[in-house]
Order: C-alpha cells, then sequence, then structure tokens
C-alpha cells in the first residue's frame, strides 16, 4: 500500500461515518456533525473527537495503545438528547470488532475508559458530555515508513 | 488394631492433621499480613503517580492542585486506594478542565493530567507493589 497517515481520531470519524454519521461540513453544518480536534459554535449538536495520548507503544513491534476522547454537545434545551447520543456513541464504538481501515491500519480493539461523564454547560448553557476510549491498533507499515519497530 | 487400622497409620493421620493444621494457620497469618500491608503497598506505589499528576495539574489559582488526594480506603472490607481531584464538586470546575482538551495550558500543566499521570505510571505502579510484596 502507498504511505497513507490517518489519525486515531480520523479513524474513529470514519467508522462513525460508516455507521451514518457525517463530518462536518462548514457550508452546511448539520446536528451531531463530527469535528476533529476542535469543536466550533455551531451548529449546537456536535460531536468532537480529540486524540489524548495513550499508554506507551510497543518498543520492538507497530502497536500502539491510544487514547481518544469524544465530546458531545447538545443545545440549550437539549440535554436529554446530547446524553442519550453520548451513551449511543459508547454503545457504537466500545466493544467494535477488529477491523483493517481502507489505508491498512488495523484497528484491533476500542475499550471504554470509564463511562459517560457529564462536565456540566458551556457559557452559552449548552451541555457537554465526554466518552474515553483506549484503542489497541496496529499502524501498516507503509503508513510509519520511518519506524524502527517491525509490523506483528 | 482400630477397625482394620494400625496404631501407626493412626499416628502418621494424626501427625499428618497436625502438620496440616500448622500450614493453614501460617497461610492464614501469611493472609492476614498481606492484607494488613495493602493499603501502604498501594499508597507507596501510587505516590509518585500522584506526584506526576501534581506536576500536569494547571495551577492557575492553585485551588485544582490543593483539591488532589491519594488515600487507604475501604470498599465492601477490602482495601483499596483512592486518588483523584475535586472531590464532591470542589472546585466545581475540575472536571470540566480535566476533560476540556482546547484550553491551552502551560507546559508541563495539562489538560488530562490524572489519567496521562495513570497511563504513563501504569506499568511502573504493578512493578513497585509486586517489589514491595516481595520484602
Amino acid at each position: 500500500m502507498a504511505y497513507q497517515f490517518v489519525s486515531y481520531e480520523d479513524h474513529i470519524a470514519d467508522l462513525l461515518v460508516s455507521k451514518g454519521y457525517r463530518r462536518f461540513v462548514g457550508a452546511s453544518p448539520l446536528a451531531w456533525d463530527i469535528t476533529i480536534g476542535r469543536m466550533n459554535d455551531l451548529p449546537d449538536d456536535q460531536i468532537t473527537i480529540y486524540q489524548v495520548g495513550g499508554n506507551k507503544p510497543e518498543v520492538r513491534w507497530l502497536v500502539d495503545y491510544p487514547a481518544i476522547q469524544i465530546k458531545v454537545r447538545g443545545g440549550a434545551n437539549n440535554f436529554k438528547a446530547a446524553r442519550e447520543k453520548a451513551e449511543i456513541l459508547s454503545n457504537l464504538l466500545v466493544g467494535q470488532a477488529s477491523y483493517t481501515a481502507a489505508n491498512g491500519d488495523r484497528i484491533v480493539s476500542i475499550g471504554g475508559i470509564g463511562t459517560v461523564g457529564a462536565l456540566g454547560w458551556d457559557d452559552k448553557k449548552r451541555p457537554e458530555f465526554v466518552l474515553n476510549l483506549s484503542m489497541i491498533t496496529e499502524p501498516h507499515p507503509d503508513n510509519r515508513p520511518n519506524s524502527n519497530r517491525e509490523p506483528l | 488394631m482400630t477397625a482394620g487400622i494400625s496404631a501407626s497409620e493412626v499416628s502418621d493421620t494424626r501427625s499428618a492433621r497436625a502438620g496440616m493444621a500448622q500450614i493453614i494457620k501460617n497461610y492464614r497469618k501469611f493472609v492476614h499480613n498481606v492484607e494488613e500491608a495493602v493499603p501502604t503497598v498501594l499508597l507507596m506505589a501510587l505516590e509518585p503517580t500522584f506526584e506526576l499528576s501534581l506536576e500536569y495539574c494547571p495551577k492557575d489559582t492553585g485551588a485544582m492542585a490543593a483539591s488532589g488526594y491519594l488515600e487507604a480506603t475501604d470498599f465492601r472490607g477490602k482495601p483499596r486506594v483512592e486518588m483523584g481531584y475535586g472531590r464532591g464538586g470542589e472546585p466545581e470546575y475540575t472536571a470540566k478542565v480535566h476533560e476540556n482538551m482546547e484550553y491551552k495550558h502551560k507546559a508541563p500543566t495539562r489538560a488530562k493530567w490524572l489519567q496521562i499521570a495513570l497511563q504513563e505510571d501504569g506499568p511502573n505502579v504493578q512493578r513497585r507493589i509486586v517489589a514491595a510484596l516481595k520484602v
């Protein structure tokens, strides 16, 4: 395969897109669109995916243990819907069967770190929830061309 | 002979039972000692992790860092150690700051200070527990 780097947060976004979600399109954003790394002010109902860090990668083998955070924000009068959306995302992602992504990276597992957490409200009284995930991944060696590690 | 069992066999059985009773007594003592030591061992093993989390904890006012705790508790009769910040919702913004990946913090402070400390130091915690229980 040719080099095609995809971040772990993008892998999660791609997985959610395959399950019917949509990435944020600035020209015509919809409720529950997915953004990466930064939550936009609009729409109110939004899902943002961040990479947090994770556990130490394997030194000898191309195996990583990234951690992901998903933040869900609802409208000011949409607490229940936002809470429910966070739960739905948790159910869709935690325990996902192993699969090979389009760029060749192997997503071995997706697990939860705790359960859905409520963060309260932002400065516009919009409710926020977070879901933390731990992943085990085997990046395709073509996507890590300078790596000292070897594929399993 | 007693019911087909020789006197020497009866003696052997009594001796074996007495020996086993001593083994059980020693084992119970060992378990008791381990149970007594575990809270201290866990606290000792997690102390460097807690110190690392304090290093990463944002300190604009110092209130969040001051709210950090590491303590031995008891859960359903079993020893447990708890580590955290903002217990009881004080300061009330602690969870929000911990989980907000978009705030800018002055290095080395950062969001997720407790989670990162646990992830970075997790393998060392296990090693410290094993080493301490071996002594």
